[in-house]
Protein backbone atom coordinates (compact mmCIF):
# COMPACT_ATOMS: atom_id res chain seq x y z
CA UNK A 1 0.00 0.00 0.00
CA UNK A 2 1.22 3.42 -1.22
CA UNK A 3 0.67 6.22 0.84
CA UNK A 4 -0.41 9.30 -0.58
CA UNK A 5 1.74 12.13 -0.91
CA UNK A 6 0.87 15.95 0.07
CA UNK A 7 1.79 18.76 -1.51
CA UNK A 8 2.81 22.09 -0.56
CA UNK A 9 -0.62 23.61 -2.02
CA UNK A 10 -2.47 20.90 -0.21
CA UNK A 11 -1.09 21.38 3.16
CA UNK A 12 -1.77 25.14 2.44
CA UNK A 13 -5.55 24.39 1.84
CA UNK A 14 -5.31 23.71 5.42
CA UNK A 15 -5.42 26.97 6.81
CA UNK A 16 -8.95 27.23 5.37
CA UNK A 17 -9.58 25.09 9.06
CA UNK A 18 -7.84 28.26 10.47
CA UNK A 19 -9.77 30.88 8.75
CA UNK A 20 -13.03 29.13 9.65
CA UNK A 21 -11.94 29.58 13.47
CA UNK A 22 -10.63 32.91 12.74
CA UNK A 23 -13.85 34.07 11.42
CA UNK A 24 -15.66 32.77 14.16
CA UNK A 25 -13.05 34.08 16.78
CA UNK A 26 -14.16 37.85 14.80
CA UNK A 27 -17.87 37.40 14.82
CA UNK A 28 -18.08 36.19 18.75
CA UNK A 29 -15.29 38.98 19.46
CA UNK A 30 -13.50 35.94 21.43
CA UNK A 31 -10.12 37.96 20.90
CA UNK A 32 -8.68 34.79 19.70
CA UNK A 33 -7.36 35.97 16.32
CA UNK A 34 -3.89 37.21 17.17
CA UNK A 35 -2.96 33.43 18.96
CA UNK A 36 -4.70 31.55 16.19
CA UNK A 37 -2.41 33.23 13.87
CA UNK A 38 0.73 32.68 16.02
CA UNK A 39 -0.11 29.45 17.06
CA UNK A 40 -0.65 28.36 12.86
CA UNK A 41 3.18 30.17 12.00
CA UNK A 42 4.43 27.76 15.11
CA UNK A 43 2.95 24.56 14.08
CA UNK A 44 3.86 24.97 10.51
CA UNK A 45 7.79 26.48 11.52
CA UNK A 46 8.18 24.07 14.90
CA UNK A 47 6.70 20.96 12.73
CA UNK A 48 8.87 21.27 9.30
CA UNK A 49 12.20 22.14 11.75
CA UNK A 50 11.67 19.04 13.44
CA UNK A 51 10.91 17.30 10.06
CA UNK A 52 14.04 18.48 8.55
CA UNK A 53 16.10 17.44 12.24
CA UNK A 54 14.76 14.28 12.45
CA UNK A 55 15.23 13.20 8.73
CA UNK A 56 19.05 14.45 9.67
CA UNK A 57 18.92 12.76 13.06
CA UNK A 58 17.86 9.68 10.83
CA UNK A 59 20.35 9.47 8.86
CA UNK A 60 23.43 9.87 11.19
CA UNK A 61 22.22 7.55 13.72
CA UNK A 62 24.35 9.02 16.37
CA UNK A 63 23.36 8.18 20.03
CA UNK A 64 24.76 11.61 21.29
CA UNK A 65 22.74 13.52 19.23
CA UNK A 66 19.50 11.45 19.56
CA UNK A 67 20.16 12.22 23.19
CA UNK A 68 20.86 15.73 22.35
CA UNK A 69 17.35 16.27 20.83
CA UNK A 70 15.58 14.45 23.59
CA UNK A 71 17.19 16.27 26.36
CA UNK A 72 16.22 19.92 24.42
CA UNK A 73 12.33 18.18 23.69
CA UNK A 74 12.84 17.96 28.16
CA UNK A 75 14.13 21.41 28.18
CA UNK A 76 11.10 22.90 26.12
CA UNK A 77 8.66 20.63 28.30
CA UNK A 78 10.17 22.15 31.64
CA UNK A 79 10.20 25.62 30.00
CA UNK A 80 6.68 25.49 29.05
CA UNK A 81 5.53 24.27 32.39
CA UNK A 82 7.28 26.79 34.54
CA UNK A 83 5.33 29.50 31.92
CA UNK A 84 1.92 28.08 32.61
CA UNK A 85 2.60 27.51 36.21
CA UNK A 86 1.93 31.80 37.82
CA UNK A 87 3.52 30.85 41.16
CA UNK A 88 6.79 32.51 41.00
CA UNK A 89 8.00 32.64 44.68
CA UNK A 90 9.99 29.01 44.56
CA UNK A 91 12.26 28.16 41.34
CA UNK A 92 11.63 25.22 40.59
CA UNK A 93 12.53 25.18 36.56
CA UNK A 94 15.79 23.19 37.61
CA UNK A 95 14.31 20.24 39.27
CA UNK A 96 11.40 19.56 36.91
CA UNK A 97 14.21 19.84 33.86
CA UNK A 98 16.23 17.47 35.84
CA UNK A 99 13.37 15.28 37.03
CA UNK A 100 11.69 14.91 33.87
CA UNK A 101 15.18 13.80 32.33
CA UNK A 102 15.48 11.35 34.59
CA UNK A 103 12.19 9.73 34.47
CA UNK A 104 11.57 9.99 30.85
CA UNK A 105 15.01 8.44 29.57
CA UNK A 106 14.18 5.67 31.69
CA UNK A 107 10.86 5.18 30.15
CA UNK A 108 11.86 5.62 26.85
CA UNK A 109 14.73 3.28 27.43
CA UNK A 110 12.39 0.31 29.03
CA UNK A 111 10.09 0.75 25.89
CA UNK A 112 12.66 0.43 22.86
CA UNK A 113 14.58 -1.92 24.45
CA UNK A 114 12.84 -4.18 26.40
CA UNK A 115 9.42 -4.29 25.25
CA UNK A 116 9.59 -3.39 21.63
CA UNK A 117 13.68 -4.32 21.64
CA UNK A 118 14.66 -2.01 19.12
CA UNK A 119 18.25 -2.99 18.67
CA UNK A 120 20.00 -0.11 19.55
CA UNK A 121 17.69 0.76 21.96
CA UNK A 122 18.14 4.80 20.64
CA UNK A 123 16.97 4.13 16.88
CA UNK A 124 15.89 7.74 16.42
CA UNK A 125 13.17 6.29 14.62
CA UNK A 126 11.69 4.99 17.85
CA UNK A 127 12.94 6.63 20.44
CA UNK A 128 12.00 10.34 19.76
CA UNK A 129 8.52 10.15 18.40
CA UNK A 130 8.14 7.48 22.00
CA UNK A 131 9.96 10.27 23.88
CA UNK A 132 8.00 13.04 22.16
CA UNK A 133 4.53 11.18 23.15
CA UNK A 134 5.91 10.23 26.50
CA UNK A 135 6.92 14.36 26.81
CA UNK A 136 3.43 15.94 25.54
CA UNK A 137 1.20 14.14 28.19
CA UNK A 138 3.30 13.72 30.94
CA UNK A 139 4.10 17.71 30.82
CA UNK A 140 0.15 18.43 30.72
CA UNK A 141 0.07 15.94 33.55
CA UNK A 142 2.97 17.65 35.54
CA UNK A 143 1.59 21.27 35.02
CA UNK A 144 -1.94 20.49 36.22
CA UNK A 145 -0.37 18.38 39.33
CA UNK A 146 2.13 21.72 40.20
CA UNK A 147 -0.94 24.24 39.50
CA UNK A 148 -3.25 22.09 42.01
CA UNK A 149 -0.45 21.72 44.32
CA UNK A 150 0.66 25.54 44.55
CA UNK A 151 -3.29 27.16 44.46
CA UNK A 152 -3.96 24.39 47.48
CA UNK A 153 -0.83 25.39 49.48
CA UNK A 154 -2.03 29.13 48.88
CA UNK A 155 -5.75 28.72 49.47
CA UNK A 156 -5.21 25.99 52.74
CA UNK A 157 -2.48 27.75 54.08
CA UNK A 158 -4.22 27.96 57.92
CA UNK A 159 -4.61 24.39 58.01
CA UNK A 160 -0.74 23.45 56.72
CA UNK A 161 0.63 25.75 59.43
CA UNK A 162 -1.54 24.24 62.33
CA UNK A 163 -0.49 20.59 61.45
CA UNK A 164 3.10 22.04 61.34
CA UNK A 165 2.44 23.70 64.77
CA UNK A 166 1.47 19.97 65.83
CA UNK A 167 4.44 18.99 65.08
CA UNK A 168 3.87 17.34 61.79
CA UNK A 169 6.95 17.34 59.44
CA UNK A 170 6.03 19.31 55.70
CA UNK A 171 5.54 15.92 54.25
CA UNK A 172 2.34 15.31 56.83
CA UNK A 173 1.19 18.56 56.48
CA UNK A 174 0.80 19.04 52.75
CA UNK A 175 0.10 14.96 52.55
CA UNK A 176 -3.67 15.57 51.39
CA UNK A 177 -2.09 18.52 49.24
CA UNK A 178 0.22 16.10 47.63
CA UNK A 179 -2.21 13.16 46.76
CA UNK A 180 -4.65 15.54 45.31
CA UNK A 181 -2.04 16.86 42.87
CA UNK A 182 -1.00 13.62 41.48
CA UNK A 183 -4.34 12.64 40.74
CA UNK A 184 -5.49 15.69 39.44
CA UNK A 185 -2.35 15.25 36.81
CA UNK A 186 -3.11 11.47 36.51
CA UNK A 187 -6.98 11.46 35.64
CA UNK A 188 -7.24 12.47 32.23
CA UNK A 189 -4.52 9.71 31.27
CA UNK A 190 -6.28 7.00 33.23
CA UNK A 191 -10.02 8.57 31.49
CA UNK A 192 -8.16 7.99 27.88
CA UNK A 193 -7.67 4.23 29.11
CA UNK A 194 -11.24 4.21 29.35
CA UNK A 195 -12.00 5.94 26.11
CA UNK A 196 -9.44 4.74 23.39
CA UNK A 197 -10.89 3.01 21.06
CA UNK A 198 -14.42 3.65 21.52
CA UNK A 199 -14.34 7.75 21.60
CA UNK A 200 -10.72 8.74 20.17
CA UNK A 201 -8.47 6.62 17.87
CA UNK A 202 -4.99 8.02 19.12
CA UNK A 203 -3.09 9.73 16.46
CA UNK A 204 -0.21 7.37 16.52
CA UNK A 205 -2.69 4.92 15.73
CA UNK A 206 -4.11 6.95 12.97
CA UNK A 207 -0.67 7.73 11.65
CA UNK A 208 -0.01 4.53 11.37
CA UNK A 209 -2.64 3.36 9.56
CA UNK A 210 -2.48 6.41 7.52
CA UNK A 211 1.01 5.27 6.25
CA UNK A 212 0.13 1.63 5.67
CA UNK A 213 0.84 -0.16 8.65
CA UNK A 214 -1.58 -3.35 9.50
CA UNK A 215 -4.17 -1.70 12.08
CA UNK A 216 -3.76 -4.37 14.43
CA UNK A 217 0.24 -3.85 14.56
CA UNK A 218 -0.43 -0.35 15.09
CA UNK A 219 -3.21 -1.48 17.87
CA UNK A 220 -0.12 -3.07 19.31
CA UNK A 221 2.03 0.08 19.44
CA UNK A 222 -1.34 2.20 20.53
CA UNK A 223 -1.53 0.00 23.19
CA UNK A 224 2.18 0.35 24.83
CA UNK A 225 2.21 3.56 23.92
CA UNK A 226 -1.00 3.80 26.20
CA UNK A 227 0.82 2.07 29.04
CA UNK A 228 3.84 3.70 28.79
CA UNK A 229 1.91 7.11 29.17
CA UNK A 230 0.29 6.24 32.30
CA UNK A 231 3.69 5.35 33.81
CA UNK A 232 5.60 8.37 32.65
CA UNK A 233 2.82 10.47 33.91
CA UNK A 234 2.77 8.74 37.18
CA UNK A 235 6.49 8.66 37.82
CA UNK A 236 6.81 12.17 36.30
CA UNK A 237 4.31 14.27 38.37
CA UNK A 238 5.42 11.95 41.64
CA UNK A 239 9.16 12.81 41.76
CA UNK A 240 8.31 16.37 40.04
CA UNK A 241 5.61 17.28 42.76
CA UNK A 242 7.69 15.82 45.08
CA UNK A 243 10.93 17.60 44.57
CA UNK A 244 8.91 21.28 43.81
CA UNK A 245 6.95 20.72 47.64
CA UNK A 246 10.46 19.85 49.13
CA UNK A 247 11.58 23.65 47.72
CA UNK A 248 8.28 24.99 49.25
CA UNK A 249 9.67 24.54 52.79
CA UNK A 250 12.97 25.05 54.54
CA UNK A 251 14.72 22.63 56.11
CA UNK A 252 13.11 23.86 59.46
CA UNK A 253 9.58 22.88 57.87
CA UNK A 254 8.91 26.52 57.36
CA UNK A 255 6.41 27.36 54.50
CA UNK A 256 7.99 29.77 51.89
CA UNK A 257 5.41 30.14 49.15
CA UNK B 1 11.26 25.07 78.96
CA UNK B 2 13.48 28.32 78.40
CA UNK B 3 13.15 30.65 75.40
CA UNK B 4 15.72 33.38 75.12
CA UNK B 5 15.07 35.97 72.05
CA UNK B 6 18.53 38.14 71.48
CA UNK B 7 18.69 40.75 69.40
CA UNK B 8 15.62 39.95 66.59
CA UNK B 9 14.58 41.85 63.60
CA UNK B 10 12.10 40.75 61.66
CA UNK B 11 10.80 42.49 57.95
CA UNK B 12 8.71 41.29 55.19
CA UNK B 13 10.39 41.53 51.98
CA UNK B 14 11.72 45.06 50.75
CA UNK B 15 9.44 46.84 53.37
CA UNK B 16 10.80 48.73 56.68
CA UNK B 17 11.40 45.69 59.74
CA UNK B 18 8.18 45.45 61.69
CA UNK B 19 10.64 45.59 64.92
CA UNK B 20 14.31 45.80 65.54
CA UNK B 21 16.49 43.96 68.45
CA UNK B 22 13.70 42.51 70.35
CA UNK B 23 14.96 40.64 73.38
CA UNK B 24 13.17 38.46 76.06
CA UNK B 25 13.54 35.96 78.26
CA UNK B 26 10.63 33.03 79.20
CA UNK B 27 11.25 30.70 81.44
CA UNK B 28 8.79 28.20 82.79
CA UNK B 29 6.09 29.17 84.80
CA UNK B 30 6.08 32.70 82.95
CA UNK B 31 2.71 34.47 81.94
CA UNK B 32 3.62 36.91 79.99
CA UNK B 33 1.68 39.84 78.01
CA UNK B 34 2.68 41.96 75.09
CA UNK B 35 0.22 44.50 73.78
CA UNK B 36 0.81 46.93 71.02
CA UNK B 37 -1.17 48.44 68.28
CA UNK B 38 -2.52 46.70 65.27
CA UNK B 39 0.21 45.45 62.30
CA UNK B 40 3.12 45.97 64.99
CA UNK B 41 4.42 42.78 64.49
CA UNK B 42 3.06 40.93 67.69
CA UNK B 43 1.64 37.53 66.00
CA UNK B 44 5.01 37.83 63.76
CA UNK B 45 6.68 37.03 66.62
CA UNK B 46 4.85 34.55 68.16
CA UNK B 47 5.60 32.79 64.55
CA UNK B 48 9.28 33.40 65.27
CA UNK B 49 8.92 31.63 68.52
CA UNK B 50 7.05 29.20 66.70
CA UNK B 51 10.03 29.00 63.84
CA UNK B 52 6.48 29.24 61.00
CA UNK B 53 8.79 31.87 60.43
CA UNK B 54 12.82 33.35 60.35
CA UNK B 55 13.95 36.38 61.51
CA UNK B 56 16.20 38.48 59.25
CA UNK B 57 18.77 39.18 61.88
CA UNK B 58 19.34 37.63 65.98
CA UNK B 59 18.98 34.41 66.94
CA UNK B 60 16.47 32.28 69.09
CA UNK B 61 18.07 29.56 72.21
CA UNK B 62 15.94 26.99 73.05
CA UNK B 63 16.95 25.51 76.78
CA UNK B 64 20.58 27.10 75.90
CA UNK B 65 20.83 25.94 72.59
CA UNK B 66 20.02 27.55 69.19
CA UNK B 67 17.31 26.61 67.71
CA UNK B 68 19.39 24.82 64.31
CA UNK B 69 20.23 22.41 66.98
CA UNK B 70 16.69 21.28 68.02
CA UNK B 71 14.70 18.94 65.52
CA UNK B 72 12.11 21.85 64.71
CA UNK B 73 9.12 19.23 64.60
CA UNK B 74 9.54 18.05 68.12
CA UNK B 75 10.30 21.47 69.44
CA UNK B 76 7.01 22.68 67.63
CA UNK B 77 5.25 19.92 69.56
CA UNK B 78 6.74 21.00 73.06
CA UNK B 79 4.90 24.76 71.96
CA UNK B 80 1.53 25.10 71.88
CA UNK B 81 0.15 27.86 69.51
CA UNK B 82 -3.62 29.16 70.08
CA UNK B 83 -4.44 31.93 66.91
CA UNK B 84 -6.69 34.56 66.95
CA UNK B 85 -8.79 32.58 64.19
CA UNK B 86 -9.16 28.91 65.21
CA UNK B 87 -8.49 26.54 62.72
CA UNK B 88 -10.20 22.96 62.07
CA UNK B 89 -9.48 20.68 59.44
CA UNK B 90 -12.53 19.06 57.70
CA UNK B 91 -14.09 16.30 59.54
CA UNK B 92 -15.54 15.62 62.62
CA UNK B 93 -14.93 16.99 66.43
CA UNK B 94 -13.23 13.96 67.37
CA UNK B 95 -10.61 13.78 63.66
CA UNK B 96 -9.90 16.92 65.22
CA UNK B 97 -9.10 16.58 68.67
CA UNK B 98 -7.06 12.93 67.11
CA UNK B 99 -5.17 15.47 64.90
CA UNK B 100 -2.06 15.99 67.06
CA UNK B 101 -1.47 12.46 67.46
CA UNK B 102 -1.13 11.35 63.74
CA UNK B 103 2.29 12.10 62.93
CA UNK B 104 5.42 10.40 63.73
CA UNK B 105 6.71 13.15 66.36
CA UNK B 106 3.76 11.41 68.44
CA UNK B 107 4.25 8.06 67.91
CA UNK B 108 5.08 7.63 71.42
CA UNK B 109 1.84 8.84 72.58
CA UNK B 110 -1.51 7.56 71.95
CA UNK B 111 -4.75 9.32 70.99
CA UNK B 112 -7.30 10.02 73.99
CA UNK B 113 -10.21 7.65 74.21
CA UNK B 114 -14.09 8.99 73.67
CA UNK B 115 -14.46 9.44 77.30
CA UNK B 116 -11.35 11.35 78.22
CA UNK B 117 -12.11 14.13 75.00
CA UNK B 118 -16.03 14.27 76.29
CA UNK B 119 -14.46 15.23 79.61
CA UNK B 120 -12.10 17.91 78.35
CA UNK B 121 -15.01 19.09 76.24
CA UNK B 122 -17.59 19.23 78.78
CA UNK B 123 -15.27 21.55 80.86
CA UNK B 124 -14.77 23.79 78.50
CA UNK B 125 -19.06 23.73 78.62
CA UNK B 126 -19.29 22.00 75.10
CA UNK B 127 -21.57 19.62 76.11
CA UNK B 128 -24.24 20.08 73.22
CA UNK B 129 -20.94 19.14 71.04
CA UNK B 130 -20.85 15.85 69.39
CA UNK B 131 -18.20 14.17 68.74
CA UNK B 132 -19.34 13.24 65.77
CA UNK B 133 -20.45 16.77 64.50
CA UNK B 134 -18.86 18.25 61.79
CA UNK B 135 -16.20 20.77 63.31
CA UNK B 136 -16.71 23.16 59.99
CA UNK B 137 -20.01 23.80 61.25
CA UNK B 138 -19.41 25.32 65.00
CA UNK B 139 -19.47 29.01 66.49
CA UNK B 140 -16.05 30.45 66.19
CA UNK B 141 -16.33 30.57 70.24
CA UNK B 142 -16.71 26.67 70.21
CA UNK B 143 -13.78 26.08 67.40
CA UNK B 144 -11.72 28.40 69.85
CA UNK B 145 -12.18 26.24 72.86
CA UNK B 146 -11.92 23.02 70.78
CA UNK B 147 -8.61 24.43 69.33
CA UNK B 148 -7.42 24.94 73.26
CA UNK B 149 -8.43 21.44 74.23
CA UNK B 150 -6.49 19.62 70.51
CA UNK B 151 -3.54 21.94 72.24
CA UNK B 152 -3.78 20.75 75.47
CA UNK B 153 -3.77 17.58 74.40
CA UNK B 154 -0.17 17.91 73.35
CA UNK B 155 0.61 19.07 76.84
CA UNK B 156 3.14 21.72 75.93
CA UNK B 157 5.31 23.07 77.86
CA UNK B 158 4.87 26.88 76.41
CA UNK B 159 1.70 28.37 74.92
CA UNK B 160 1.43 31.24 72.76
CA UNK B 161 -1.69 32.92 72.51
CA UNK B 162 -2.63 35.07 69.49
CA UNK B 163 -6.05 37.18 70.72
CA UNK B 164 -7.67 34.03 71.71
CA UNK B 165 -10.19 35.91 72.56
CA UNK B 166 -10.72 38.44 70.19
CA UNK B 167 -13.18 37.19 68.28
CA UNK B 168 -15.17 35.48 70.83
CA UNK B 169 -18.45 35.77 72.50
CA UNK B 170 -18.41 36.19 76.08
CA UNK B 171 -19.10 33.10 77.07
CA UNK B 172 -16.45 31.80 75.18
CA UNK B 173 -14.10 34.34 76.41
CA UNK B 174 -14.32 33.73 79.53
CA UNK B 175 -13.92 30.05 79.33
CA UNK B 176 -11.25 30.16 77.43
CA UNK B 177 -9.56 33.01 79.69
CA UNK B 178 -10.11 31.08 82.45
CA UNK B 179 -7.98 28.12 80.80
CA UNK B 180 -5.45 29.98 80.05
CA UNK B 181 -4.80 30.84 83.26
CA UNK B 182 -5.68 27.52 85.24
CA UNK B 183 -2.92 26.40 82.92
CA UNK B 184 -0.51 28.55 83.98
CA UNK B 185 -0.95 28.20 87.81
CA UNK B 186 -2.29 24.85 88.14
CA UNK B 187 0.75 23.38 85.02
CA UNK B 188 3.10 25.80 85.44
CA UNK B 189 2.99 26.02 81.50
CA UNK B 190 4.06 29.54 80.21
CA UNK B 191 1.95 31.87 78.54
CA UNK B 192 2.89 34.06 76.52
CA UNK B 193 -0.23 36.36 75.09
CA UNK B 194 -0.26 39.02 72.75
CA UNK B 195 -3.05 41.52 72.46
CA UNK B 196 -4.16 45.06 71.09
CA UNK B 197 -6.42 45.35 74.63
CA UNK B 198 -5.40 44.93 77.95
CA UNK B 199 -5.92 41.60 80.22
CA UNK B 200 -5.61 41.27 83.44
CA UNK B 201 -5.69 37.60 84.15
CA UNK B 202 -6.93 37.01 87.90
CA UNK B 203 -4.69 35.22 90.32
CA UNK B 204 -1.82 35.91 88.38
CA UNK B 205 0.65 39.03 88.31
CA UNK B 206 1.81 38.89 84.61
CA UNK B 207 5.13 40.38 82.90
CA UNK B 208 3.80 43.36 80.82
CA UNK B 209 5.23 44.57 77.82
CA UNK B 210 4.41 46.81 74.57
CA UNK B 211 6.05 46.13 71.38
CA UNK B 212 6.79 48.69 68.96
CA UNK B 213 9.96 49.14 66.60
CA UNK B 214 12.47 49.56 68.91
CA UNK B 215 11.35 45.92 70.45
CA UNK B 216 9.88 45.23 73.85
CA UNK B 217 9.42 48.20 76.36
CA UNK B 218 8.75 46.66 79.73
CA UNK B 219 5.29 47.74 81.51
CA UNK B 220 5.34 46.04 84.71
CA UNK B 221 6.08 47.59 87.75
CA UNK B 222 10.16 46.79 88.92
Amino acid sequence: MTVVDITPAQLLLCLLFVAVAGVASILYKLKLEKDLAWGTVRTFAQLLLMGYVLTYIFQINNVALILLLFVSMVFWAAFTIRSRIKEKSVSFFLPTFVSMVISYTVVAIVVTAVIVQVKPWYTPQYFIPLGGMIMGNSMNAIAVALDRMFSDMNQRRDEIELTLCLGATYQEATGDIFRGSIRAGMIPSINALMTVGLVSLPGMMTGQILSGTDPLLAVKYQIIVMLMLVASTAIGSVIVVSVVRRRCFTRNHQMIV
Amino acid sequence: MRVELNHLSLAYGEKPPLFTDLNLILNDGDFILITGPSGSGKSSLLRLINILHAPIAGFIHIDDLPIDQHEVTRLRRRIGYIQQVPVMLPGTVRENLHLPFRFKTAKDQSAPDDPKMRDSMDGFLLQDVGLADDASQLSVGQKQRLSLIRTMLTRPEVILCDEPTSALDPESKSVVEEWIIRLNTDSNTTILMVSHQDFTPAGVNPQRYILSTNGLSSLSAT
